[in-house]
């Protein structure tokens, strides 16, 4: 067996410490941005929040394990994330929920999956058709669509592994058991989030309204939702939770595979298209490959097909870590598939970082700083 | 052909983390450059559309909507107008014929037209600064 080629800096302090200095300036500038207010357990969150980042990033850079490490801050910045928000909306409206006020207001913060269903009345009507702020608030129409359409086109579905401050809740219920209990979940389950695409964007411009975030989205059960006023506000919640119950948390626990993301996300399925046009990429070289499958059995996306990723590879680098003998690997189209890992892995690998610290970095602040003022 | 290849393809890829950075940075200025964009503009049912009128009486100010008609490839045959209700201390909204009690339980008509037309409040709101009031229409 071929042995598993390490990167330039792995286990090297200071070729490490190179490649960790311009990203600990840049987690610096874009969070010290983030704290506007300067009391005690702010800025303590704020200290707390740039050494975490910096220490996963420090190891992702040292022992040469993207997953393993990628993992735990996109976890623990989707859960304070959370925290955050649901924080911001009771301080705001004293409930987690949203009234006809919040609508009819357009003060809906705007969800990255709704995306998916705007794309066929901004071509048809040219209008967004969603009661959000086009500008002003958070999560306003304007800045989501900069940050997904900027985050496309540079990792494509990358965005799903790095970004999305859902994709942690199901990527951490995947984690919990070692072992799958339901083994061998079909490949082809994946297909079903293009279903879901083509389904929800044309059934949210039939009837004009989004219909995935009014009638299915598990992650209304952990963020923001409608007021119970009546039977079918009862019966949406009701739907919420028991898809975020099923879909995010039990299917990932007993499969080991991220179930909500995999077959179910329409923006998911949306975000794959851009993968195709997307210049990074995990590839496997087949001239190192042994097919011993164990790519195949890690993935948590159903992305492998026969040992080769596919169209909905989240570049979470999960097979290239379990990889035995480094064939599967970051890789940049264009350039030689046997050369450069660490360049073709760092500039993956930043871009991805600064992304995740800069969209969750505020929350997990905010989140710490809830957390403080609750038990001190 | 392969080495130019190769330099252009980690040229781009290079430049991920500085585009990522400038979206960032200049948020504020890309938002507003966005605003440009043909489709950057809320749907006449969410934004409830123009103002057509604006009535005024003695302590709120009402601003009418046109009639909107959701739907992205055809129209609905039932819509809704928006009126917009500015003032202190509101008990009740009068506008024309039409008057709405201050807790938006009922709806009355004073006149028989506007019996005739059988006014149905589809949603109602209550803002910081407004009161937002959606009435039925058809086509």
């Amino acid at each position: 067996m071929d042995k598993k080629p390490t990167y330039w800096s792995t286990g090297k302090i200071g070729k490490s410490l190179l490649l960790f200095m311009p990203m600990l300036l840049m987690i610096l500038l874009m969070l010290t941005g983030s704290a506007k207010a300067a009391d005690g357990a702010t800025l303590t969150a704020l200290l707390l929040t740039i050494m975490f980042f910096a220490a996963i990033f420090w190891m992702i850079i040292y022992t040469g394990k993207t997953d393993k490490w990628r993992a735990i801050a996109f976890i623990v910045s989707v859960l304070l994330f959370c925290i955050s928000f649901i924080n911001n909306l009771i301080a705001e409206r004293g409930s987690m929920t949203f009234s006809n006020a919040e609508e009819l207001g357009c003060n809906i913060p705007l969800c990255h999956i709704v995306t998916t269903m705007m794309i066929i009345p901004a071509a048809v009507k040219q209008t967004i058709l969603f009661p959000g702020s086009l500008v002003e608030g958070f999560a306003s129409i304007s800045a989501m669509f900069i940050i997904v359409l900027t985050f496309s086109i540079i990792l494509g579905r990358g965005f799903c592994s790095w970004g999305c401050f859902y994709g942690g809740w199901d990527d951490g219920a995947s984690r919990i058991l070692k072992k799958p209990v339901i083994k061998n979940v079909n490949n082809n389950c994946k297909r079903f989030s293009f279903a879901m695409l083509i389904i929800m964007a044309l059934w949210s411009a039939e009837v004009a309204e989004p219909t995935y975030c009014s009638w299915l989205c598990p992650f209304k059960a952990v963020t923001e939702n409608e007021r119970i006023v009546d039977t079918i506000s009862l019966i949406k919640n009701i739907i919420f939770t028991i898809t975020f119950a099923t879909l995010v948390i039990i299917l990932p626990l007993l499969t080991t595979k991220r179930i909500q993301c995999a077959t179910f996300c329409p923006m998911g399925a949306l975000l794959s298209l851009f993968n195709k046009i997307n210049i990074f990429q995990v590839k496997n070289n087949t001239n190192k490959c042994i097919g011993c499958g164990k790519c195949d059995k890690a993935c948590p996306m159903l992305a492998i097909e026969k040992h080769c990723p596919t169209l909905t590879c989240s570049k979470c680098g999960k097979c290239v870590d379990i990889c035995p003998t480094g064939s599967m690997r970051f890789h940049i189209k264009g350039t030689p598939t046997d050369k450069h890992a660490t360049i073709a892995r760092t500039l993956l690998i930043y871009p991805a970082y600064i992304f995740l610290v800069t969209l969750c970095g505020g929350s997990v602040i905010g989140g710490l700083t809830f957390i403080f003022k609750l038990f001190i | 052909m392969k080495k130019i290849t190769s330099f252009l393809a980690y040229f781009w890829a290079s430049l991920g983390s500085l585009i990522i950075l400038v979206a960032f940075i200049g948020m504020s200025g890309w938002q507003q450059l966005s605003l440009r964009l043909p489709f950057m503009r809320l749907d006449p049912q969410y934004s409830s559309g123009a103002i057509t009128d604006t009535v005024i009486n003695n302590n709120q100010t009402v601003f009418v909507h046109e009639n909107v008609f959701p739907g992205v490839f055809r129209q609905s045959k039932t819509g809704f107008v928006q009126l917009d209700v500015l003032g202190t201390n509101i008990d009740t909204i009068k506008i024309d014929s039409i008057l709405i009690n201050n807790n938006l339980t009922s709806i009355s008509a004073t006149t028989d037209k506007a019996k005739a037309d059988n006014f149905e409040v589809v949603s109602f709101a209550k803002t910081h600064d407004k009161w937002i009031i959606r009435l039925k229409v058809e086509k």
